[in-house]
């Protein structure tokens, strides 16, 4: 063996250390705490769960900022902390407006190790949710003026999203948001959107046709003035989650290898329906919550959409990376001998089954479902409670709003979330 | 030895993932556009055009001939109009420090100031304060004219690339008369670009 065939074998030896060891530096570096925080949330413990987020969206790894900053934005949001949810998915959108840009390394790393080296991006669904949240947050402090803000961003990126991934919700609740914002040619605008949001739907809720009458009825008022009205907006459930469909394979004698994707899997909710009671002085009034957004629905459809290209990633990845093995080994087999080469074929095997994963991030503190109902109500002080029921109609669970006074004109927004 | 180039290759762009934050201090007055957004330099800018249109105004002349004095302003509603939560208090406050400093313009302390203020009030009657330096409610000097205004925006965006228009619009109305005694326009209109990749 010549001096320059020891020195290449050195060489591949080492870069391939280096390589695998660079390779897994950054997740083996950071711990990604997503697991508790979503247990947290799910457990309602969302103070808890902010508590352990902190403020550094490391804790998330270095690719999921983005991710820690919608669950931040998320917890803030469930605990009734308008300011740090604020904040948090102000953060979350300026990183969206800086993701556009892709990095170079970062895609070359989705092909030499896997997809989950390039930062998080999110889906359309999510890309839109930020502001849902944010237009929530805004109106459940009564602040409509700011709550049009994020409804006029919601219209800005539907208009960029693809026809087939859209949220009926955002124009739904863009429009309510104008329907009881008081600017000029309120009803006229929301009516636009209402109009956007029933073209989505494949079936209207009834919620939306009222809303709908309603602000094309002008001559009734833009508001029932010596009425006060609350919108009660629930979330249920949990968003499936990603899991991995893997099928390992060998190339040759001496490499395996592997595919995996994703794909969605169910959480179980014990949330058949809900419903929300109303009361004052013994009067009690109770309706029905209707679900007005189905985001575990849109998500499968949206992963769906994706998921050729995924596929067809995740198959040609495998090929790459065996051609470079290839392309490393057969001088190694010449200048190094078999044992060698037979060696750095079983070592980029193991380097292939270990770094060929799916990308299963997404926003799992997200819920399933979105439902509203409305009540226009007298002046007064009444106690509200939202009631969460199984399949059988037994009450599961019940959150407490007690003591909202409300006087005529008033326009309120209740936020709850479901357990489970 | 061409392998093991390629492999350094790779290597390189697996090391280059992980990047680092750097600060950089610079002067309040420097341009500095990131994110396209609303920024410093846009309320800067706009509380520029605005003080000396306010000032070049024939309207608190009009007033001090009419009354003898100079006009009491107070800030009313700014409306945000845009894709953005904009603090409008950033340029009001330089306009209102701009307009008081130049002695044409008297300003009131706004809605949300007047509540911490007749609280302390309250305080000082409590009984704790030394009576000759308590302030008595029942002074407060009425404002003339309420500022009020509207930023708007409209953004036309394409993949990778949005255009933004800003247009502020001021107003100075008269308290009893609802008449505009002052209306003043500044716009700003930007180009916004990503590059869809970068190193």
């Amino acid at each position: 063996m010549n001096i320059q065939a020891s020195v290449c074998k050195l060489l591949c030896y080492l870069s391939l250390v280096i390589f695998l060891a660079a390779a897994t530096s950054c997740a083996a570096a950071s711990k990604n705490i997503q697991p508790q925080i979503n247990s947290l949330v799910a457990a309602n413990h969302y103070d808890r769960a902010l508590t352990l987020l902190g403020d550094d969206p490391s804790v998330y790894g270095p690719h999921n900022h983005l991710l820690f900053w919608l669950d931040k934005g998320l917890a803030a949001h469930l605990a009734g902390r308008t300011k740090p949810s604020v904040a948090a998915f102000e953060q979350a959108e300026k990183l969206y407006e800086a993701l556009y840009t892709k990095s170079i390394s970062q895609m070359a790393n989705t092909w030499i190790v896997n997809d989950t080296k390039e930062d998080y991006r999110g889906d359309e669904q999510e890309y839109v949710m930020v502001n849902v949240f944010q237009a929530l947050n805004f109106a459940e402090a009564g602040n409509f003026e700011e709550a049009l803000v994020e409804a006029r961003r919601m219209d800005q990126k539907l208009k960029n999203i693809g026809a087939r991934y859209q949220n009926p919700f955002a124009y739904f609740l863009s429009g309510l948001l104008w329907q009881v914002s008081g600017e000029p040619n309120a009803n006229e605008d929301a009516s636009i959107d209402y109009q956007k949001a029933a073209a989505i739907y494949e079936s209207t809720p009834k919620v939306l046709k009222d809303l709908m009458q309603e602000a094309k009825d002008v001559s009734r008022g833009l508001r029932h003035l010596d009425k006060a009205r609350v919108y009660v907006v629930e979330y249920t459930g949990f968003i499936p989650v990603k899991v991995a469909d893997a099928l390992a394979f060998p190339l040759d004698r001496t490499h395996l290898t592997k595919i995996s994707f994703p794909r969605y899997q169910d959480r179980f909710s014990e949330v058949a329906s809900s419903q929300v009671k109303i009361s004052r002085g013994g009067v009690a009034y109770v309706q029905p919550t209707e679900v007005v957004c189905d985001l575990g629905k849109l998500a499968r459809k949206i992963l769906e959409g994706h998921k050729a290209a995924i596929v067809t990633k995740a198959s040609i990845r495998p090929l790459l990376k065996y051609g470079v093995e290839k392309a490393i080994e057969i001088p190694l087999r010449d200048k190094a001998g078999d044992l060698a080469a037979d060696l750095f074929g079983i070592a980029g095997s193991i380097y292939n089954l270990a770094t060929e994963e799916a990308d299963l991030r997404t926003w799992q503190s997200l819920p399933e479902m979105i439902r509203i109902v409305y009540f226009d109500l007298d002046p007064g002080v009444y106690d509200i409670a939202v009631e969460d029921m199984a399949e059988d109609n037994s009450v599961t669970d019940r959150k407490n709003f007690q003591s909202l006074e409300l006087r005529a004109g008033d326009v309120k927004f209740i936020v709850s979330r479901s357990r489970f | 030895m061409k392998t093991s180039m390629l492999v350094c290759v790779c290597m390189l762009f697996v090391l280059t993932g992980c990047a680092t934050t750097k600060v950089t201090r610079t002067d309040v007055n420097a341009i500095t556009d990131l994110s396209g957004q609303w920024n410093d330099t846009d309320a800067r800018l706009t509380a520029e055009a605005m003080i000396a249109d306010c000032l070049n105004g024939n309207w608190t002349n009009e007033f001090n001939k009419e009354k003898g004095r100079t006009p009491t302003v107070i800030v009313g509603k700014i409306k945000n109009r845009t894709y953005e939560h904009i603090s409008s208090d950033i340029f009001t406050s330089v306009l209102e420090r701009a307009l008081t400093n130049s002695g044409k313009v008297t300003f009131v302390a706004d809605k949300e100031n007047r509540e911490d203020i007749r609280d302390e009030r309250a305080d000082q009657q409590a009984g704790n304060t030394e009576p000759a330096t308590i302030s008595e409610k029942g002074h407060e000097t009425g404002a003339d004219f309420m500022l009020q205004g509207a930023i708007e925006a409209i953004k036309d965006e394409v993949k990778g690339k949005y255009a933004m228009f800003y247009q502020i619009t001021l107003e100075m109305v008269d308290m009893k008369t609802n008449q505009k005694k002052w209306i003043s326009q500044k716009e700003i209109k930007k180009i916004v670009e990503h590059p869809s990749v970068s190193m």
